[in-house]
Parts: structure tokens; sequence; C-alpha cells
């Protein structure tokens, strides 16, 4: 037997697949500005906030849109060294797969971007860009500079902010767009919209105003905290949905269960 | 989720701590409250009571004076044999009971003198002049009276009409302490057989009011009968060692 509640559970799986995307307007319109951004003659553009803002799904949205009009690459996974990123660099701008115990040189690779001038016009979107250490950075902003590859840069908003503050780095980045945790109405547009899509409408309708405050108040807006915790919200209610029907009310999430996924969670420290 | 029941305790030690705030306010609140009304009744109760007698009867009460709270401060209002002392004397029951006799055992004794008058302390002066022990009559100087404060609005009355019912009372309540009242009235009056013979009375229902033994001694100073005055002094002095009778004994007898 199984419970109306896995499927609602299963709305919330946390992944960055764009068929996943909810158009909110917080996210409408960073992704409008990121796309201006990219027509702009700029070099490099920064995405930056908090972990579970939608920073990686909104970079993979761009790619899905723009795939069709523009050279876009998406490079989801950080090199763990230079001589990997040169060669993912090196299939993305010379279409060839590097010959096997070959390095790339990076001054030929500088050279072969500014041969590409007019010519292509090529943009890579580095997510989890704050792994890639200060040299990798540099080299990113030389290959920004012969103005054939236009970087977007996304990477967590640290406290003290050292990476963009400095100075030689700061002046090639021309525009930052910040991404910020939702608003409570965004938030709760969120939650319906996935339930909805998924044609969960009671469910959508079970979680009232008052509860959502609660959830909201827990998870501060954030989309991966959110995820997280409508999650372990249904996995409580389908467990009681199953054993004990009694403490489930399928008008209504209780602020109990609600608050128990939260301990779970360790948002409460009971 | 295997879980759940851990989780479900865990979720009750929580909602206890959240409530426990609102718990503690409400508790020490309403405590609070409570404390309040109890206070506010016995307050209500506290004055009724220390004017039982005149709100009920329409008894006057003589206005508070420092000499008389000297006197019988505690006693005078105060129901008898609730004090330190009286403990004292209840330990002492069996002697006491054989030892304090009322005066009038005391008096037959001494043989009566004719009355004169002989100048004698008064009662006003006899704790604060410790330099003149002869017994001189002061002349009667409106001295202002020392009024102690109490939170009672006393009305002030030596009529007769307060004397008589008092005397009305006591023959039907047989309070010493309201004989004792007549006593010093009469003392201050300066009717001192009356005043005798109402310390008397009272001494006769509760020899253990020492009031009643001084207010006796002095109105037979007051009537120049110094011999009964030291008899039932020294009586009372060999009972109790009360140093006030002692004090006024020895000045008797310089």
């Amino acid at each position: 037997m199984r419970s109306r509640f896995e499927a609602a559970k299963n709305v919330f799986v946390d992944s960055i697949d764009t068929e996943d995307y909810i158009e909110l307007h917080s996210s409408v319109a960073a992704f409008k500005q990121l796309r201006e951004s990219i027509e702009k003659p700029l070099k490099m553009i920064l995405l930056f906030g908090r972990p579970g803002t939608g920073k990686s799904i909104l970079l993979n949205r761009l790619k899905e849109k723009l795939k069709h009009q523009k050279e876009i690459y998406y490079f989801d996974t950080p090199a763990t060294n230079e001589k990997e990123f040169f060669s993912k660099l090196f299939k993305v701008l010379t279409q060839k797969e590097l010959p096997a115990k070959t390095e790339v040189n990076f001054t030929a690779l500088v050279n072969y971007c500014k041969e590409l001038r007019g010519k292509r016009d090529i943009v890579i979107l580095l997510d989890e860009a704050q792994m890639y250490g200060p040299d990798m950075m540099e080299k990113i902003r030389l290959l920004s500079d012969t103005r054939s590859v236009k970087f977007v840069v996304s990477l967590h908003k640290t406290e003290d902010e050292d990476l963009i503050a400095k100075e030689h780095f700061q002046s090639r980045i021309w525009e930052v767009i910040e991404l910020q945790n939702a608003s409570i109405d965004d938030l709760r547009t969120y939650i319906h919209k996935k339930l909805l899509k998924k044609n969960l409408f009671d469910t959508a309708n079970s979680i009232k105003s008052k509860e959502m405050k609660l959830i909201y108040k827990f998870t501060g807006g954030n989309y991966r905290e959110c995820n997280k915790m409508m999650y372990t919200i249904f996995e409580i209610c389908e467990y009681y949905d199953l054993h004990e029907p009694a403490k489930v009310d399928y008008e209504k999430i209780s602020p109990m269960i609600i608050e128990m996924a939260a301990i779970k969670l360790g948002y409460i420290d009971a | 989720m295997h879980d759940i029941k851990v989780l479900e305790a865990k979720w009750r030690r929580y909602r206890r701590k959240k409530l426990l705030p609102y718990l503690t306010v409400s508790g020490v609140f309403v405590a609070l409250s409570v404390a309040t009304i109890v206070w506010g009744l016995q307050e209500k109760k506290q004055i009724p009571r220390n004017l039982a007698t005149k709100v009920a009867n329409d008894r006057p009460y003589v206005q508070a004076s420092q000499k008389d709270t000297d006197m019988s401060t505690a006693t005078q209002m105060k129901p008898p044999l609730l004090s330190a002392p009286i403990a004292k004397l209840q330990t002492h029951s069996d002697t006491m009971k054989q030892n304090v006799t009322p005066m009038s055992q005391a008096l037959s004794q001494t043989p009566v003198e004719p009355v004169r008058e002989i100048p004698v302390l008064d009662v006003e002066t006899e704790q604060t002049n410790e330099q003149s022990p002869s017994l001189q009559v002061k002349p009667k100087v409106s001295e202002p009276k020392r009024k102690k404060r109490l939170n009672l609005h006393v009305v002030s009355s030596v009529g007769s009409k307060v004397l008589d019912e008092v005397e009305r009372r006591f023959a039907r309540t047989k309070d010493p302490y309201d004989a004792l009242f007549l006593a010093k009235r009469y003392f201050r009056l300066g009717r001192y057989q009356k005043a005798a013979l109402w310390a008397q009375k009272s001494n006769e229902v509760d020899p253990k009011i020492e009031e009643s033994w001084l207010i006796f001694a002095k109105a037979k100073i007051k009537q120049g009968r110094l011999s009964e005055a030291v008899a039932v002094l020294e009586k009372y002095v060999g009972m109790t060692k009360s140093k006030r009778a002692r004090r006024l004994l020895e000045r008797l007898r310089r």
C-alpha cells in the first residue's frame, strides 16, 4: 500500500534538473539580468549568493534556453587541477580531444583564443568557482581578456569576499548578480508550484498560511533547506499515513509534524 | 522512518521547554494575584479586629499616647497571655499559681493606715526621671502628648459614658483588660480609689497582668497608703522579679 504523501515527498528531492525549475519573481528577474549581461560586451560576470539560493539551477536553465542561440558550455563540476581544467577548455575551444599524455600550453591557448576573436562567441558557465584557486582564476581572467571567451563565474558568497575585493580581479568583473533567499511569498509559490506540477492539488492546499510561516521560519527562505524540510515533512506524514493514520490530518499539515521535521534536520535543538 | 518514536519524544521535550517560560510567568502572576488578594483581605480583617469593641458596640477608644504605650502597649490591645513573658510564666505555671496570688491576700496582712497625701512620682516621669528618686508631686503641666502614630483613627473620650460602658461590659465579660483600662483611666482622672479598685478587679481575674499590680501600687501611693503599696510590690517582686516593680519599690523605700 502506498501513501498519498509519497509522491509529495519525491517532488522535493533536491536536484538541479531544469524540469524542476520554478519561475518565481526573483528567479525570473535574475535570469533576465543574466541573459542581458551575456549580450553585453563583458568579459566576466559574477553570480554569487548563499548555498541553496538557486545559482546552479539558474545556470542550467540559462544553458538550456540559450544552447540553440549561442555557443554556451556549463562546467558544473570544478576541476581538481589545472591540467584537468585546461583539458576541458581545450576540448571546448578546439572541439577536439586533447591527445593522451599531452598538456595544454597556456600561452598557446591564449593565442588561440585571440585568433578566435570575432569568429566565435563562446560563453562558459563556471559553477562552484570558489573551489578554483587564485592562480586558476588569474588564468581565467587572462583568457577572458582575449574577448573571445566570456565567463560567468558562480560562487558562494563568502564572509570577507576577498576574492571579489582584489583590485586586479575586480576590474575584470563588469557585472555582479546576487541571488538571495526567497521571501515568504516566493517560498509559498515555490512549494505550491512544485506540488501543482505533479498534480498534487490537495497536498498543496493542506499547507496553510500559519504552517507556511513556520516553514519559512526554519528554512529562512533557502530553496535547498526548503526542499529538505518539505521532503522530511512528507516523509513523516507518509509514515503516519501508513502506521498511525489518526496522527495525520489530510486537510492540514499539523505544526507538530513541521516541528518534528525541524528537529530531525537540526533546526531545533530539542 | 525507523526513528519516529525518538522524534516524537524529542518533540514533546521541545514543547515542554517552549511552554516553560509562559507557565513560569503565568504561575508568578497567579501567585502574586493570590498574595495580593489575601493580603488585602487580611488588612480588612485586621482593622475591624482592633476596633472590634468600637465598631460592634460603639465604644470609643483612648487616643494612643506615648505613656499609654509605655505602660501597656502590648498588653492593652493584645489578648492576654500571648507575649513572651507569659510563656515564661507558663513554664513556671505551677509555682506561679501558688505564688501569684491576688493582691487582696497580700493586702489582708498589712495594717490599714490613715489616708494621707504623700507625694509620689507621676507615671509619666517614672521611666525617665532616674536622678530624682524622691517622691515629689510635680505640678500638673500640660505637657504635649506624644502621640504614637497608628493606622487607626481613634476618638479620644474621657467622658463618663465611656467608663460606664466599659464597666457594664466588664460585668458581662469579665475581661481583665477592660478592668485595667478603667484602672488607668481613673488613675489619670485622679480618682485613685477607683483606680485601685479596678486594678484589683483586673488582678482577681488574671493575676499575671503586671500593669494591674503597678497601677494598684501607684494608686495606693497616691492615696498615701505606702505600706500597702510596698507590701504589694514586695509580693509581686518576690514572685516575678519584675524590674519595673523593683524600680518602683526602690523609689518608695528611698
